[in-house]
């Protein structure tokens, strides 16, 4: 066991592969190989190797993945590893991002956005100041509806957003699509009230969010949690919003495609045509003040969206009584 | 503008020629090389703006891509030619064979500063408006346009080094910013949403408020009201990273309000104490070359770019741009197929 020192375990592992004749000199006895790989991969990487370890950790990181292959009897390409972060599958395509899972010597779920070609680098860089000035506003209750933004990096010109992945959540579009029309608007209710929530926060911070769509409301049924995920187009109240969502098109009010400048009437606008479009049957009373939201005039339009919650809040106990829990259970598949 | 090539070879030549005028001539090759601002000296031409950097009723300077350099950078290097800093331009000029080269050679890390990007580079000049009096205000500002090539050697050459200052601690790097923001385009930006580059070279403060005035005079804008400094650099900003340079060549250096006040609106990224002047071109090119993103300032090092004390200076930059992934940008995974995209604005 070498002497502990201020980079452990780098200095233990570099050591590790150093002496290695096998890959199964690495591994104890029982241990999974794959995830020892990739654990070793990562802690290895000379990308995140301090000044003085940069050699070393290039030679091992080299090794080891010579040593994988020796074990596996096939060729593998090494773990792609980002600012410590251990790529593990793809998740999904972003509009402008690839998104990718991984695994940081911190936290276990962590999410990569790789954006997919430099010129929307800089929407990368909105959503990294819009988060940095939001985990910094108060008040600190109203974080738990922002994503943890890790770092930010850049690899060949292009920028990686790293965050935290939220487990267990489905977007809007998801839950609306997997209730095939089902949804009770009761589960409208709660979940318009958390966005507003947010966007009051937001818009009290002076951020515009600029893409409030299906697909960036993500829910947690269990506890009706929510993140407003995906600040890529957000802009500082009074500037315009830098891009639209080609899928969504229709979500956006006039004043987006005008280059007007946003204020919090936009993320209202684009909240409430959401709903509007994915929502079906709903109570006149809801209706009535979706309308007013949708305004296609900014200048007719509310622009305060806790104020709205107000009015959301004391329709819903008109309707529905007082407020109580109301269970979202998501079909299996 | 902007659409030839830099060639070393040109700015030998060039040097040759001036040379063997200033032994002809017998005088100092700084002369020769200067000799716009050497004419107004000895008397010999009106002291006035070169009309090549002059400002006053231009509508637009453009930086455009074209087929040359599909994809232009723009760099505007804007220094102050009052008192000391009256060696800039001059340390610019020398080195300008290198700042180019820095931008375009491949490096020993394998990989080009700029990527495939182009520089385009605008010079210009601030001294301080009333200081200028006795000249009707003539050169106060003056400012070329993008070029690629040796017009950039012509626009520091031709550049008339006022060197008055007012005695005051401002300049009038609002005027330059007033500029930038309302009369240049470039489409870095509006192509690809990038940001360009201006970099303010100086010792001093710039002056809170711009008056309707002093933008009449020197530009010929018809303004209503008064602009803040503040105001003018939030417009600025939105197009280009704006740096400034506080190069190491008087007392002001260590002046730590001096430091403050351009932190204070630009950013403690954004403000570069260069301990040696000499290598203003290399502090120029890694600034660029980080925000560009395709190195980071390990590899800069790597380079001889950045010593020492330019890559201390650097750090907050490259912080605040986020720590470059170098290992990994090999084995990045493949961009998936198409997406439903962004229709950019």
């Amino acid at each position: 066991m070498p002497a502990k020192t201020k980079h452990e375990p780098l200095e233990s592992y570099l050591t590790a592969i150093e002496k290695a004749k096998t890959f199964k000199d690495l591994l104890d006895p029982g241990a999974d190989p794959e995830k020892w790989w990739k654990r070793y991969a990562r802690v290895c990487h000379p990308d995140t190797a301090p000044a003085g370890y940069k050699k070393r950790a290039e030679e091992a990181f080299k090794k080891l993945g010579e040593l994988y292959t020796g074990f596996t009897k096939k060729a593998t390409s090494s773990p792609i590893v980002i600012a410590g972060c251990v790529l593990s599958e793809a998740l999904t395509k972003g509009d402008i991002c690839d998104l990718y899972a991984a695994e940081s010597e911190k936290d276990p779920n962590v999410i990569l956005k790789i954006v997919r070609g430099p010129k929307d680098n800089d929407l990368m860089d909105r959503e990294k100041t819009a988060l940095g000035h939001l985990w910094k506003a108060e008040p600190e209750n109203f974080r738990k509806y922002l994503p943890i933004f890790i770092q930010g990096v850049k690899a060949s010109g292009r920028r990686v957003n790293i965050l935290h992945h939220d487990q267990n959540v489905f977007s809007l579009k998801d839950i609306v699509d997997l209730h095939a029309g089902n949804l009770d608007f009761r589960h409208i209710v709660w979940m318009v009230n958390r966005a507003l929530s947010v966007l009051g926060f937001a818009h009290h911070a002076g951020v515009i969010h600029g893409a409030v769509l299906p697909c960036h409301l993500l829910y947690d049924p269990k506890d009706h949690g929510l993140k407003l995920v995906d600040w890529c187009y957000s802009c500082t109240a009074g500037q315009s919003i830098p891009a639209i969502v080609r899928d969504f098109s229709m979500h956006y009010p006039p004043e987006v495609k005008k280059k007007r400048p946003a204020g919090p009437w936009t993320d209202i606008y684009m909240l409430m045509k959401s709903i509007n479009i994915i929502a079906g049957n709903m109570p006149k009373r809801f209706r009535d003040l979706i309308q007013w939201c949708v305004t296609e005039s900014p200048a007719s339009r509310p622009d305060d969206a806790w104020n709205i919650q107000e009015r959301w809040i004391n329709l819903a106990k008109e309707e529905y009584g007082p407020p109580k829990f109301f269970a979202l259970n998501m079909p299996k598949n | 503008m902007g659409g030839s090539y830099y060639s070393k070879d040109d700015y030998k030549s060039r040097t040759t020629s001036r040379v063997n005028y200033a032994s002809a001539m017998g005088i100092t090759e700084d002369k020769a090389t200067f000799k716009y601002d050497t004419d107004i000296k000895s008397g010999a031409i009106d002291a006035k703006v070169h009309a090549s950097l002059e400002p006053k009723g231009v509508k637009i300077r453009e930086s455009r891509d074209s087929d040359a350099h599909p994809i232009s950078v723009p760099i505007a290097v804007i220094t102050d030619t009052t008192g000391s800093m009256q060696e800039v331009p001059r340390m610019i000029q020398k080195a300008l064979s290198k700042l180019m080269g820095h931008f375009l050679d491949d490096k020993a890390s394998g990989k080009k500063y700029l990527g495939e990007g182009y520089p385009a580079i605008m010079i210009g000049a601030v001294d301080d408006y009333d200081a200028m009096a006795m000249f009707k205000h003539a050169g106060t500002f003056q400012i070329g346009q993008f070029e690629s090539g040796i017009e950039i050697d012509d626009n520091l050459t031709n550049l008339w080094i006022t060197g008055h200052g007012g005695g005051t601690y401002e300049e009038e790097y609002e005027l330059a910013a007033y500029f930038m923001a309302r009369h240049t385009v470039h489409d870095h930006f509006e192509k690809r949403g990038r940001k360009g580059y201006v970099f303010f070279i100086g010792d001093e403060h710039a002056y809170d408020v711009l008056s309707p005035r002093k933008i009449s005079d020197i530009i010929g804008d018809t303004v209503q009201d008064a602009l803040q400094f503040s105001d003018i650099l939030k417009e600025l900003q939105e197009k280009y990273n704006v740096f400034f340079i506080i190069p190491q060549m008087t007392s002001h250096y260590n002046d730590k309000s001096l430091e403050k006040y351009w932190i204070n609106l630009l950013g403690q990224q954004n403000v570069i104490k260069l301990q040696d002047p000499a290598k203003i071109c290399e502090c120029i090119v890694s600034a660029v070359a980080i925000c560009e993103e395709y190195v980071g300032i390990d590899e800069l090092v790597a380079d001889g770019i950045a010593d020492g004390a330019l890559s201390s200076a650097l750090v907050p930059l490259s912080k605040a741009t986020g720590e470059i992934s170098r290992y990994s940008a090999e084995n990045l995974p493949a961009v998936s197929g198409p997406a439903g995209g962004v229709d950019r604005l």
